[in-house]
């Protein structure tokens, strides 16, 4: 009897799934607010209920941006952009070069929708400096000093030889000081690297022509959860965001370039001949 | 020669030296038990086989018992062969009775000498009664009270009562009916046991590995129910005999072809075409042989019923030979294939539809031998199993997977009185090739060998009246892998009066793993491959605690309570990009519940309630879990854990037509919720946002925090069978999903389609038996 009661009672029932609940956010945002750069941009996404690929209509949003130093607001004009896979990306642009150090924010909003909105501080324009060499012993290292800079990514060291060109990468390697950030090249170590590939090539006279580092002076909060910019940990919305009521994230900054020619002194010291 | 091919014929040989030196060992150990019992046998021991006296088919847990003058009875209980032995017995007179039920018993008086073993074999007479009656085991070896500790005999009578699209029922279907044991849907094919996932489940048959034992349309298992002769089913606390899982174990030993006649059966319908044939193959009836083939028929039959596509197709086939060498010696060789071939959605590429198919083949030989004046039995397999699984085209599968595995082993019994003792050696090559088309990211696409070896005892001592201990253990190494495993086990069953008490515990090891995404609940394709070489090994450790109670002799009530800790469980990893992924992670996980089961068996009326309560839980332990949810580990339950499960089953005779109704229900599996799809570029530079496509996203909530819809079905079957010119004619009908429930099988995240499970399938059938 208890059966036939659950099961009449059972028979009753279709239940009807929801599998996407979709979320009070309305936009994800990427943008750069880049002040070498005359137009600035921002990739907008609506969130969608289904998985479809972009189409090439236009969004139902509004981009604009603040200097909230200056208060001067700006409208961010649409545009379709059909990548070469054959997608298409909506990128909202504004024709206006940023000041160094003004604090900008970017709001995305429709009618009856949250407004996502995220704030960033262009870093202010910093320049490299290379300081004295160090010897501790036996190795040698290379200081580098990168004034007012807030954050850096993508630092890269490059030794131009007569064996070749030579790259090191530095991400994880910047150190805060009172006059910005600091690098400190491992100059003896790379140069191993370079000696050795001089022996593979039958090379005896090594010559050490210049070098140089590369790196995007940033904002602050452009730093990559875990130091590594990783592309499966991004994909869970939310771990690297600064987008209130919604996801992605707006940053600030600039590739900057340090160029310099290692004194003798130093080139000697870790067995480079004179050219 | 170049390193690499030294290399591989190095290994070769050191397996190939592993197993001449095992077999070696083996005799040994066969002359140390012959030589060794020999002394050992200063008093009385009776032995036989327990057989039908129709077919000589064996008798699986025939009561055996000894009366001596004084009125103390001793018993026993016949083994999957049919084979019992009673030893340490003092000189004297005693009443022997061997009784089975639905046959008459078989009582004779003997006197039973010291120093001596006395052969006595029964052939017992089978009850007449009508085709298809139901069978009331008034013994309790079959139902709710014959369940101990996780383990229970399951009989082919007892799969015929569960409805079934097919005439012949079948041990899948009636593993569904089971609490603790959880399917994904009806397709796919695929069992959880108590929270172990389906590659955690050691599967025999005859002693054979079969690796996908369960055809892709989830009611048919790899075993027709005409070849069965018994299945034991372990939930888990399976003792030393046993492992290399860490779940379960199902043991299906099939059945001996008839010795004295030919018989056969043909049916067909909606679901399945089936004929199998058996009988002597020599004028002594020594020899016998069994053959049997299924083929789905699905497309012209039950997708024509319901109008709508059910895109699978397979078979089996099973083939056996049966020889009773002489009163001591039984040999056979068994051979099963099966074939399986369907499609399914692959995913957001939306490659329409991928094939999946795999292959069983199996093939293995048993010497089954009572050696001399000894109480022992002797039992050598020798076996061969091979597993091939694709996925894609046919012609071009994108994943592919090939596993081989060389099996030999020697089980021996010694039958003491007071203990019996089994004990065995075993070793196994393996040979596991993956083709996975770079998904499995940190699973290298390669052909590996694995050797193993190992050695159990499994003693069963009787201390006291109606209690059992059996302490076991288990001692397997790899010696390729360097890994040596020493796994205590423990059963214990204490019968007193109308009640069983039971308790099981042990510690398992498994060295190969089924990969398959578990993310996505209705993924087929399984790779199977050794585990990494993380240093980490899935184990687990199982406890058990049940009471089976008998209060008269059509009822029985049992409850079990489980806990299975398992740790370094390989699992898919999680992204938010809207593809499969086969990127593996660790986990830990606990699964623990109660079973809780209630059967009556009357002349007429069948019946069972089942109620399943269980909690699984997995603890993972992906590396960016510290960045996602604040702490390197997150819990979650996974896809397959159902809160609660019950089953109803009512079976009952009128007007000789056979009636049985069955109503299953469980509560939702959980799924991972989406908030929606965006994308994401990836800002590791000033990157030209004009430039950079990015990637499609999908916004999931927390990993399985939402919950499907309930899962509920009834399905009612009728029979009627009757004579014609003496051959036997059952006809059926049945109905799946009477009330039409629209069950979901899956949601798919990224297009939000919904594929349900069958809709109401009438199935109609007709089966020939003839003698």
């Amino acid at each position: 009897m208890l059966w036939l009661l659950i099961l009449v009672s059972a028979t009753g029932c279709e239940d009807d799934l929801t599998a996407v609940k979709l979320s009070d956010n309305a936009f994800t945002l990427y943008g750069i607010i880049n002040p070498l750069e005359d137009i600035q941009a921002v990739r907008v996404y609506q969130i969608d209920e289904i998985l479809t690929p972009i189409k090439p209509d236009p969004i139902d949003a509004t981009v604009r941006s603040t200097d909230l130093d200056t208060g001067k607001s700006v409208e961010w004009q649409d545009s379709v952009v059909s990548f070469p896979d054959g997608k298409f990306g909506h990128v909202f642009w504004a024709p206006f070069k940023p000041e160094h150090g003004h604090r900008f924010r970017i709001e995305v909003e429709r009618p009856g929708a949250a407004v996502a909105s995220a704030t960033t501080t262009v870093p202010p324009e910093s320049v490299g400096e290379v300081l004295p060499y160090e010897v501790n012993g036996g190795l040698v290292t290379q200081p580098i000093l990168w004034h007012d800079a807030p954050n850096l990514i993508n630092i890269r060291v490059r030794y131009y030889t007569n064996v070749g060109r030579f790259d090191y990468d530095y991400n994880i390697a910047q150190e805060d000081v009172s006059e910005g950030k600091k690098v400190v090249i491992q100059i003896y170590d790379d140069t191993l690297i370079i000696f050795r590939r001089a022996i593979f090539d039958g090379i005896q006279d090594v010559i050490l022509d210049r070098m140089d580092m590369r790196v995007v002076v940033t904002d602050e909060d452009w730093t990559p959860p875990g130091g590594v910019f990783d592309p499966h940990v991004f994909s869970v919305p939310g771990t690297f965001s600064n987008v209130d009521n919604g996801f992605g994230f707006l940053g600030s900054g600039y590739p900057a370039i340090l160029e310099w020619r290692p004194s003798n002194d130093l080139r000697k010291e870790l067995g480079f001949v004179e050219q | 020669m170049s390193g690499f091919h030294f290399l591989h014929r190095s290994l070769a040989l050191r397996q190939t030296c592993l197993v001449t030196f095992l077999s070696t060992l083996v005799a040994l150990l066969f002359l140390g038990a012959y030589t060794s019992i020999e002394v050992r046998a200063q008093n009385g021991t009776i032995r036989g086989f327990i057989t039908d006296l129709d077919s000589g088919q064996s008798l699986p847990n025939a009561n055996v018992s000894l009366t001596d003058s004084t009125g103390t009875v001793l018993g026993t209980v016949a083994n999957t062969d049919g084979f019992y032995a009673i030893g340490q017995l003092a000189a004297g007179m005693y009443i022997f009775e061997a009784s089975y039920v639905g046959y008459k018993s078989f009582v004779d008086t003997l006197y039973i000498t010291a120093v001596r073993i006395t052969s006595l074999s029964a052939a017992l007479e089978s009850h007449r009664r009508e085709v298809g009656e139901i069978t009331v085991d008034a013994e309790g070896r079959t139902g709710a009270a014959s369940i101990t500790a996780g383990l229970q005999t399951i009989l082919p009578a007892d799969i015929e009562m569960i409805p079934s699209p097919d005439i012949n029922g079948d041990l899948a279907s009636y593993l569904s009916a089971l609490p603790g044991f959880v399917t994904i849907g009806d397709q796919g094919g695929q069992f959880f046991i108590r929270g172990g996932e389906p590659w955690q489940n050691l599967v025999l048959l005859d002693g054979m590995v079969i690796y996908q034992p369960f055809h892709i349309l989830g009611f048919f298992s790899a075993f027709p129910t005409e070849i069965l002769n018994s299945v034991d089913v372990y939930a888990g606390g399976f003792g030393a005999k046993y492992g290399g899982r860490i779940s379960s174990v199902i043991d299906v030993k099939s059945r001996n072809g008839n010795l004295n006649r030919f018989s056969g059966s043909a049916s067909l319908s909606t679901f399945l075409a089936s004929a199998t044939v058996e009988g002597p193959i020599d004028r002594n009836h020594q020899f016998s042989f069994l053959a049997s083939y299924r083929k789905s028929v699905i497309q012209h039959g039950a997708a024509r019923l319901v109008d709508q596509p059910i895109p699978y197709e397979f078979s089996d086939f099973f083939g056996k030979l049966y020889g009773e060498i002489n009163d001591n010696s039984r040999v056979s060789v068994s051979f099963i294939q099966t074939s399986d071939k369907g499609t399914q959605e692959n995913d957001i590429t939306l490659t329409p539809l991928a094939e999946v198919s795999w292959k069983n083949q199996a093939v293995g030989a048993r010497w089954v031998v009572l050696p001399g004046n000894t109480a022992v039995l002797a039992d050598f397999t020798f076996s061969y199993s091979r597993l091939e699984s694709k996925l894609g085209p046919e012609l071009d599968p994108t994943r592919s997977s090939l596993t081989s595995q060389f099996n030999t082993a020697a089980d021996m019994t010694f039958y003491g009185g007071a203990a019996d003792v089994r004990w065995g050696l075993f070793a196994r090559t393996l040979k596991l090739s993956t083709e996975l088309d770079g998904l499995y990211q940190n699973v290298e696409s390669k052909t590996e060998y694995l050797t193993e070896v190992g050695i159990y005892v499994e003693p069963d001592f009787k201390p006291s009246p109606g209690l059992t201990l059996s302490p076991s253990l288990r001692i397997h190494a790899f010696p390729s892998k360097r890994n040596t495993y020493i796994e205590p086990r423990l059963r214990v069953v204490y019968e007193r009066r109308k009640s069983t008490f039971s308790g099981a515990a042990g510690i398992y090891h498994q060295e190969i793993v089924g990969v398959t995404d578990r993310r996505d609940a209705t993924s087929i394709f399984t790779a199977w491959t050794a585990i990494p070489n993380t240093g980490k090994v899935p184990s687990s450790i199982h406890l058990i605690l049940g009471y089976g109670h008998r209060p008269t002799p059509e009822i029985s009530i049992s409850a079990e309570v489980y806990q299975k800790w398992y740790s370094n469980l390989f699992i898919a990893e999680w992204t938010g990009f809207p593809q499969l992924t086969t990127r593996l992670q660790t986990a830990d996980g606990n699964a623990h519940g109660i079973d809780l089961r209630f059967e009556i068996q009357k002349r007429h009326v069948y019946g069972h309630l089942t109620y399943g309560l269980s909690w699984v839980e997995y603890e993972a332990q992906q590396a960016s879990l510290e960045l996602w949810f604040g702490s390197n580990t997150f819990p979650f339950r996974p896809a397959h854990d159902r809160r609660h499960q019950v089953n109803v089953l009512l079976g009952t005779r009128f007007e000789g037509v056979n009636l049985t109704a069955r109503w299953q229900f469980g509560s939702g599996l959980p799924y991972t919720r989406a908030q929606g799809f965006d994308g994401l570029v990836l800002l590791d530079d000033v990157v030209n946002l004009f430039e950079q496509p990015g990637f499609r996203r999908v916004i999931y909530e927390k990993p399985f925090n939402g919950e499907l819809p309930a899962y509920h079905r009834l399905d009612v079957s009728a029979d009627y069978s009757f004579y014609v010119k003496g051959a036997a004619i059952t006809l059926q009908a049945s109905v799946l999903n009477v009330y039409d429930r629209r069950n979901i099988f899956y949601v798919d995240i990224f297009t939000q389609q919904r594929t349900d499970q069958l809709p109401l399938v009438p199935s109609i059938g007709m089966k020939v038996a003839f003698q």
